[in-house]
């Protein structure tokens, strides 16, 4: 079961796929380095505290449906976060409340400084800050489209399958997405801080 | 602005792959085990710390969980229907990208109806988890009693109330004949739902395939019928 490892990308995903869906574990491992992070920062930034028991029943649900699954590097990750979103939905409709996990404030004290404050700051983020900073500082369904756009690798028609919605709508998001961001950005970046 | 994507997107940490090795391991068991009524919620349930079992459903159900897991995974169609290759670059660009090819859900209905497929006692097994579900309580969704239900929910890319939802009023309309009094038929609706995909109507007919489904690459599954590739599995 020995096997170097190996980045899952579009060449090795047809392997790293076979290989998987006949057990192996270093194929599991490569699908877990690979889309763990993404998942647990797409969970995490809406349902922080709820975020690692979800990402558990995702890859329950992978590890029963992979052996079927047929498809390329892309449509697989949009399996995988079609799977994520339904967990998150149904771990809500259960009366869930809904967490948050302020940051400590102090984190950005210490990153003062800088030729673009904004830029300093941002580059002292974790995977899972700057998601979190997306998500609160757009609405839903446009930090929605940008984490999966940005943090799952997929692309405007995948995402559109992932949320049920036309590829149009995506861009349209993504667009006003990336816009608001980059005014809010500009205009005071310390006030974004302080909600991260 | 690039930070911030670059930020978001950067590899994980330590702590996003902390216990891997265990994810590893219950992630191979379960994919090698025999068959889904042998598998096992306990490798994956020791890390969901949330589970509490309620054992009275447990016994109410068992028979009807064996029996949707034997019988209703056959019938399930395989919703999964993309299949475009990611010929756009992942990096964001702030000018508008004007992809002339733009995907209507509706466009293609390669799909099959999978709905001769299923037996009359994997429905009757689905209905009355569906019953069950739909009258539970808040712990319902810890419950592995429904592990079979979920699966099925989730091989049709909605969520367990989704699809209960699909079955309650399929099961009307099978016995709306045998009973002339009730001539009700509940609606569907999904209107409530952020996840299903638009085109799906018919927990047991095959969701059509999004434009692209050129079926190259991979092993092509059975079940499903499903042409396209980018097949969903029962996940």
């Amino acid at each position: 079961m020995q096997h170097p490892p190996t980045p899952l990308d579009e060449t090795s995903f047809p392997e790293v796929l076979t290989a998987a869906q006949e057990g192996a574990a270093w194929a599991a491992e490569v699908l877990f380095c690979d889309l763990q992070p993404r998942v647990l920062r797409f969970l995490r930034s809406t349902e922080p505290r709820a975020a690692d028991d979800i990402s558990s029943e995702v890859w329950l649900a992978m590890a029963r449906g992979i052996g079927t699954f047929v498809g390329e590097l892309a449509d697989f990750r949009a399996w995988v976060f079609s799977i994520a979103r339904r967990r998150l939905a149904d771990h809500r409709r259960t009366g869930a409340r809904r967490a948050t996990d302020p940051t400590d404030t102090d984190r950005f004290a210490e990153l003062a400084g800088g030729a673009d404050p904004a830029d300093t700051v941002i580059d002292g983020f974790s995977g899972q800050q700057a998601v979190d900073f997306i998500t609160r500082s757009l609405p839903p369904e446009q930090a929605e489209v940008l984490v999966l756009r940005v943090v799952a690798e997929l692309d405007v028609n995948h995402v559109a399958e992932v949320m049920g919605r036309s590829a149009n709508w995506v861009r349209v998001n993504q667009h006003r997405a990336l816009r608001r961001l980059a005014e809010q950005l500009q205009a005071n970046p310390e006030e974004f801080f302080e909600i991260v | 602005m690039d930070a911030l994507l670059n930020a978001a997107a950067q590899p994980g940490t330590e702590e996003e792959l902390a216990g891997m090795s265990a994810f590893v391991q219950a992630f191979t068991a379960e994919v090698t085990a025999p068959t889904l009524t042998s598998r096992s919620h306990s490798m994956f349930a020791g890390r969901i710390t949330r589970r509490a079992t309620a054992m009275v459903a447990i016994t109410l159900l068992a028979a009807g969980t064996a029996a949707a897991a034997g019988g209703a995974l056959t019938h399930i169609p395989s919703p999964f229907s993309g299949s475009h290759h990611a010929a756009e670059v992942l990096g964001i660009d702030t000018t508008t990208s004007d992809v002339s090819t733009s995907i209507d859900p509706s466009t293609t209905t390669d799909g099959t109806d999978n709905s001769a497929e299923g037996t009359d006692a994997a429905d009757e097994a689905d209905f009355g988890l569906c019953q069950a579900w739909t009258n539970g309580g808040d712990k319902k969704a810890d419950n592995p009693a429904f592990s079979a239900l979920d699966d099925a929910a989730t091989a049709n890319t909605e969520s367990v109330d989704e699809y209960c939802t699909d079955v309650h009023t399929s099961h009307e309309a099978a016995h709306a004949h045998d009973d002339s009094a009730s001539s009700s038929s509940t609606p569907e609706d999904h209107a409530g739902s952020s996840v299903t995909l638009p085109e799906q109507a018919d927990p047991h007919a095959t969701l059509p395939t999004e434009a692209g489904g050129s079926g190259k690459g991979g092993p092509t599954t059975t079940d499903h019928s499903n042409s396209g590739k980018g097949s969903q599995p029962q996940g």
